[in-house]
């Protein structure tokens, strides 16, 4: 039997605009594998970046139903959506999103204190994950004082130092040139590899997606291919 | 209300009006020509509803404090006016023969005239034109009981006019308490009318029979009717007669003792003509024989000169008035001019004292006394146009008094309209930067914003005046309430005047606009992304190179020399109505000219001042003019710190040279500049023995409130890490607080700007609030303790002086005689004092305490200061004054603290003791008492203690009541007794027994301990009254912070959505942003809070020490300030829990899409 971490079921999801209703996602079925690094492609309004969003629990969905871990995601309340998030998921997104008024270390251990994490534990483990993203000099200081890359460096830093299952980022290359661009995916897929976390990524970029063993393309709020990446090929 | 700080309201209103109507007239110009840009800006008003609400509500703080004093000072006058016009109807004047010394008492009041006196004035006054009415009064006081309730009041007003005459047509009809007309001429003997205050006093209903006490008579009269306290009814208690009747009843038949006066006009309108007509009656009652009599005497040469050339401590007007009389007196003889002026008893004073001063053959200066006497019988008495002027006198006190109180908050309403500025522009950088990115030039935007802020200014302005209004409705609703504690006849009723309504729209208007132009200038040149990011605000790189200088100064002024040069060309050229266009060009630059020279040299003066070495000239410059020349602390100070923020930012400019990091130089000069400030300010250095004596006063408190707050506030922000590392580490190792705590400071702290400007608002109402509260507190334990101020004292009981009491012990029922433990006895009654012995001294006006021996022995007042070889203890000297008559105590409100003397002071008699002084020699004084055959010899031996004083007269000398016995030219009556009781639960029932048993004397007694405690807590009410609307401030600090949370939540919403999706539930999100508000509320109440207790504390040591009063005690209002910062807080959270609560319901996903 095949090890499921997501499974999704003919999800739907319509976003109102104020004259009309859009339907953003249209009966997607997904389905990842523990430990599947997969890549979700498309045109620009096709829905992937909702996709992630459903699948995560950041958003509602209209119909259907989200599995992750053996939770029915959608059926849980907002606040025990939020605490199984904390433990099991970790964000990365395009523009960083960290905590400006926070330096480094403080923005990676937020999701810890957040699980209730006693404050110097939570700090020793912050260093390793800083560590492991090569960024331990950089500790103390606070987003505006780090380049793009070592702020998205920062914030994979800040999905992983809960070790969750899954790791959901959006264009986390998106605002790089693509020397950082390469490295950050370098980081991801290593990661993927050592430690067997799901990755989900929403990408433009072929080159994103050609590192990872498995591609969905969306088109529509609608998934029209569902193929496995190069990275897989080369597995 | 007339007048404001000196100025007529008239031409406050009118001025404001013209300044408004210029700057609306050029934003309207500006708007017209850049029509494009006035559409942007007024686009922005429905853009965000709730945000324009709050901003509108942040700027109309200023007109709110504006609008609500000039409305309580307009309800004030209002009532007051309109209380004597109750009073006196359309009476103006009053004629009434001169006051004589009533042959049994020592007391004046006016003698009597015959009606054929009078019908002479009548007679003489039928053909002019400014009078309307004439009428006859008898008015007299009285002592009255009701002995069916046998309650009593012995000071009672008794009028009676002639039947048919004016009188009750000039003061409108009397009407009983049922609302029907009352008919005068329909009183019988032995019938009264009574108004409503007397029926309480008497607790009087319609056909009780009331003893009236006349000499030894009592008279039973009749109540017939109870009438309104109002025109002929009198509004303090007063019983109504026939005329015959009195006269019959006071032995004065065919006499009577006022003539009332109604000029032309109506109630109002009359008393324009009252300086007329009083003029008219002058000239027409006095002796011309007499007036060129004493001006032959007056205009005798050495006469003249000592006139002339008294002008010393003369104000303007009394100048003005010697000078005339100067130059009248050198003209034609007796002229109406000079008659009226010689009649006028100021005149008489100043001649006379002038006479006195030149040392003049002391017969002539009599004989000019007497003659000046024989000029005239009457007196003529302008009542209405003073009572008038009393009511725009005490207005414009309370308007002023609530300015000052108000003018904290409205610094702070200011620092708020140009945070919602700041922040507003934050807000639009994108668009900004898109709208010059598409053409537009700085200062398209600077108007962009000037239009909007004017936008808001108009409609805040007028929504400021309405609220103002109804908070001067409050304050009157509340005075009310005090008022109610000492008179239930009078109530202030709300009245706004135009001049007022437009003064506050106008004044608010002006000062929100200033602030709108500084703050949109300020904005249009701010790192935005600077403040955004809440970093410090950058200082501007000063330029200290010549050139560089030069450069500076050259580009600063070449805009306005351009203006100025265009303006001049089209003047010479005479083209300027060669086009309609031309002409409205020339007319915009000429308006613009001198806004744009005074930009230029501001932001030039800025510059410099960065650098620190103008700052530190600044500061040093105002120091010695605040030492040297005003010679008062609050300049001196002020001079002080900036000197200190010069220093600092000099400081700062070399270190800039020594290549260190720019934050931790920052870090560094900004905690220097702060705490060195702190440290001047909280403990003052004895910089006096350099600067010699400086003078304190009101205005210190602000200026070390300012500096306090300022260096405290920019202390804790550059090291704010060290607050944020404390918050955390006391949150604990763990827990759901611990992430919420986190953000909470983080985001504030980071955010330096506006959090400074937040915490300042807070900390400088705070600050305010907590001195006044304490010092008043503090003052209030002088004199709150009734056993220490009656000196242990428990009933003072008055009688009329016509019926003095023979024994008084023998009077008092057995009873009741068993219940007191001591009785006091003294009269009251006015003297001149002077040195003994000394030649030809001046003698100056006091009050004289005749004591009886029971008061003496059982006084309680305690004697501050014994002199030599007396004492050393209060019952010492008290015995000292039994066993010697020719001894006496001064007043301590008599003499004045070393620390705080004025030259000129009771000079001759006390001059070298003070109030602070340990003992002094005993010294021998010379008083003339009131009505005297002889002066007497009084030797002091000691100073009462001030506190005892606060009842009674300010300044006073006691001495036994036997030694002015002696000269006096009739027994000298016992006016006022008080009673020490052996239980305090006996104090109401031996009252009225003590009342009862002295009926016919009119004895009034009172529980003097109540009434202390009532005016204590009526005292309160005005303070918390004070306070309540000094805390009008606190509601800025509110505001701001609503402002702050709602702009925070739309700027960190990706944010809040990042920390939604790696687990922050919605209540962590909510609690964040309250936390947050909690934080910095808290914050700047605390930084007020310590400021305000440290300052008050330190102001409460100098006055002990100055003032020498070892009974204060330094007292916090705990209770006070708690329900202060308690509400405070409570709204702070209230305000930010909508945005906080919008933050939490933001779906994550919608947060992250959110640009």
């Amino acid at each position: 039997m095949e090890d499921l971490i997501i499974s999704a079921e003919n999800i739907w999801k319509t976003y109102s605009t104020g004259e009309a209703e859009v339907a953003a996602l249209k009966g997607v079925d997904l389905r990842v594998k523990r430990g599947d690094m997969i890549a979700i492609m498309g045109p620009s309004g096709c829905g992937k970046t909702t996709l992630l969003n459903c699948l995560s629990g950041i958003d509602d969905i209209d119909s259907g139903s989200v599995i992750i871990e053996d939770q029915i995601l959608h059926k849980l309340e907002d606040d025990e959506r939020s605490d199984f998030r904390a433990k099991n998921m970790g964000f990365v997104f395009q523009l960083y999103n960290l905590l400006p008024v926070l330096s480094a270390v403080e923005n990676i251990e937020l999701p810890l204190l957040i699980s209730g994490a006693n404050a110097k534990e939570a700090r020793i483990r912050s260093m390793e994950i800083l560590e492991t993203v090569k960024l331990s000099d950089r500790a103390k200081h606070l987003p505006a004082q780090l380049s793009g890359g070592q702020r998205q460096r920062v914030t994979i830093a800040r999905a992983l130092v809960n070790n969750p299952e899954i790791i959901w980022a959006d264009e986390p290359t998106g605002d790089l040139d693509s020397e950082t661009a390469n490295e950050i995916m370098d980081l991801m897929t290593d990661l993927n590899k050592n430690t067997n976390q799901t990755f989900v990524i929403v990408t433009h970029s072929q080159e994103v997606g050609d590192r990872t063993n498995r591609i969905v393309r969306m088109r529509d709020g609608l998934i029209v291919d569902d193929g496995e990446g190069s990275s897989a090929s080369h597995l | 209300m007339t007048d404001i700080f000196g100025l007529s309201t008239d031409t406050i209103a009118r001025t404001l009006f013209i300044g408004f109507a210029i700057a609306i007239s050029i934003v309207l110009v500006m708007g017209l020509r850049n029509r494009i840009i006035l559409r942007l800006a007024l686009r922005n008003l429905p853009r965000r509803p709730g945000q324009t609400l709050l901003i509108i509500v942040g700027i109309m703080l200023s007109t709110v404090i504006i609008s609500a004093s000039l409305g309580t000072g307009d309800t004030l006058s209002y009532s007051i006016k309109r209380s004597a016009v109750d009073n006196l109807g359309e009476i103006d004047l009053i004629v009434t023969k001169k006051m004589i010394v009533a042959p049994d008492t020592w007391e004046f009041s006016p003698s009597y005239m015959s009606y054929s006196e009078y019908d002479n004035l009548a007679e003489q006054l039928k053909e002019y034109e400014n009078i309307d009415s004439l009428a006859a009064l008898l008015s007299e006081n009285v002592a009255v009981s009701n002995p069916r309730t046998s309650l009593t009041d012995g000071r009672v007003n008794l009028t009676a006019w002639q039947q048919s005459n004016h009188f009750g047509d000039s003061t409108g009809d009397l009407e009983a308490i049922s609302g029907k007309t009352v008919d005068y001429d329909q009183l019988n003997s032995n019938e009264i009318i009574i108004n409503e205050p007397l029926a309480e006093k008497l607790d009087a209903v319609k056909g009780d029979t009331i003893q009236l006490y006349q000499k030894d008579e009592i008279n039973d009269l009749s109540v017939i009717e109870i009438v309104k306290p109002k025109g002929a009814g009198g509004v303090e208690p007063t019983i109504i007669m026939s005329l015959s009747y009195a006269q019959q009843v006071f032995e004065v038949e065919d006499q009577i003792n006022w003539v009332l006066i109604s000029n032309k006009g109506d109630a109002y309108e009359g008393t324009e003509l009252s300086e007329e007509v009083a003029k008219h009656i002058r000239v027409l009652l006095a002796d011309k024989s007499v007036a060129l009599n004493l001006q032959t005497l007056l205009t005798e040469e050495l006469m003249m000169s000592a006139i002339s050339s008294h002008e010393d401590n003369l104000n303007e007007t009394q100048k003005e008035e010697i000078d005339l009389l100067v130059s009248l007196l050198q003209k034609e003889p007796a002229s109406d001019e000079l008659v009226d002026l010689l009649s006028k008893d100021s005149t008489r004073t100043k001649v006379l004292i002038a006479l006195n001063n030149a040392g003049i053959d002391k017969e002539k200066v009599y004989k000019a006394e007497i003659l000046f006497e024989s000029l005239s019988d009457y007196t003529i008495q302008d009542v209405k146009t003073q009572l008038l002027e009393l009511a725009d006198f005490l207005a414009a006190f309370i308007t002023s008094f609530f300015m000052i109180l108000g003018s904290f908050s409205m610094m702070v309403g200011v620092l708020l309209i140009f945070l919602i500025f700041v922040l507003l522009a934050a807000a639009r950088q994108s668009e900004m930067g898109m709208t010059r990115a598409i053409g537009a030039r700085r200062g398209h935007l600077i108007q962009m914003f000037i239009f909007e802020g004017t936008a808001y200014s108009l409609i805040s302005s007028a929504a400021g005046v309405a609220a103002g209004l109804g908070i001067s409705a409050l304050i009157v609703l509340t005075l009310n309430n005090i008022f109610s504690t000492f008179t239930d006849f009078f109530e202030f009723s709300p009245n706004f005047s135009l001049n007022g309504i437009i003064i506050s729209y106008c004044l608010g208007m002006v000062i929100s606009f200033a602030t709108v132009t500084v703050s949109a200038y300020r904005v249009s040149y701010l790192n935005i992304v600077t403040a955004v990011r809440g970093l410090p605000a950058p200082i501007n790189e000063s330029s200290s190179s010549l050139k560089e200088i030069i450069v500076s100064l050259t580009k600063g002024f070449r805009k306005p020399a351009v203006l100025l040069f265009s303006i001049l060309s089209n003047l010479f050229a005479l083209r300027l109505i060669s086009s309609v266009s031309q002409f409205f060009r020339f007319v915009f630059s000429v308006i613009l000219l001198p806004q744009v020279i005074l930009v230029t040299i501001i932001r030039i003066l800025v510059h410099f001042f960065m650098q620190g070495w103008l700052a530190l000239l600044t500061g040093a410059g105002i120091a010695y003019w605040g030492s040297e020349i005003r010679e008062r602390e609050s300049l001196f100070g002020l001079g002080i710190s900036i000197a200190i923020v010069g220093i600092g930012l000099t400081a700062r400019k070399l270190l800039r040279l020594a290549n260190l990091d720019m934050s931790f130089i920052d870090r560094l000069i900004f905690t220097f500049m702060g705490i060195v400030i702190l440290v001047y300010w909280i403990f003052p250095i004895p910089y006096e023995e350099i600067t010699g004596e400086l003078e304190g006063g009101p205005d210190i408190l602000f200026t070390s409130g300012v500096s306090m707050v300022a260096a405290a506030v920019w202390t804790i922000m550059y090291n704010a890490d060290i607050i944020v590392k404390a918050a955390i580490f006391l949150s604990g190792r763990s827990g759901k607080i611990r992430p919420i705590l986190v953000t909470a400071v983080a985001y504030p702290m980071s955010a330096k700007f506006r959090t400074g400007i937040t915490l300042a608002m807070f900390a400088l109402v705070v600050f305010t609030l907590t001195v006044m509260s304490v010092l008043s507190s503090t003052f209030g334990t002088q004199f709150s303790d009734p056993e220490v101020v009656t000196g242990g004292w428990d009933i003072e009981g008055t009688i009329n002086a016509k019926t003095p009491i023979e024994n008084i012990r023998r009077d008092i029922s057995p009873q009741t005689l068993k219940k007191i433990d001591a009785i006091g006895g003294h009269t009251l009654m006015g003297a001149e004092v002077r040195p003994f012995g000394n030649e030809d001294p001046e003698w100056e006006t006091t009050a004289l305490w005749a004591l009886d021996e029971g008061f003496m022995t059982n006084a309680g007042f305690d004697i501050k200061i014994p002199a030599d070889g007396y004492g050393p203890n209060t019952k010492d000297i008290w015995q000292e004054l039994i066993d010697n008559p020719n001894l006496a105590v001064v007043g301590g409100n008599e003499i004045q603290t070393s620390e705080t003397r004025q030259d000129g002071w009771r000079k001759d008699y006390l001059k070298d003791l003070y109030y602070d002084s340990e003992s002094f020699t005993p010294f021998d004084i010379e008083v003339n008492a009131n009505n005297a055959e002889a002066t007497i010899k009084l030797t002091i031996i000691g100073v009462l203690d001030r506190v005892h004083e606060q009842n009674g007269s300010s300044q006073a000398i006691y001495t036994s009541k036997g030694n002015v016995d002696n000269v006096m030219q009739y027994k000298l009556p016992i006016t006022n007794y008080r009673f020490k009781l052996k239980l305090d639960s006996d104090i109401q029932e031996v009252s009225r027994s003590i009342q009862r048993s002295f009926l016919r004397q009119g004895m009034e007694t009172r529980d003097v301990k109540k009434a202390l405690r009532e005016e204590n807590a009526a005292g309160e009410t005005f303070q918390r009254l004070f306070v309540a609307f000094m805390s009008l401030g606190l509601l800025v600090g509110v505001a701001a912070l609503g402002v702050v949370s709602t702009r925070a939540v739309v700027e960190r919403r990706q944010q809040i959505g990042v920390l939604r999706a790696i687990g922050y539930k919605r209540y962590m999100i909510q609690a964040s942003f309250l936390l947050e508000s909690s934080f910095i509320t808290l914050m700047g109440v605390l930084i007020g809070l310590i400021l305000g207790l440290t300052l008050s504390y330190n102001a409460f040591l100098d006055i002990r020490e100055d003032a020498n009063v070892d009974n204060l005690i330094y007292s916090v209002p705990w209770l006070q300030l708690g329900i202060i910062i308690s509400v405070t807080y409570v709204f702070a959270i209230i305000t930010t829990f909508i945005p906080s609560r919008q933050a939490a319901k933001i779906a994550p996903a919608e947060a992250l899409r959110y640009e």
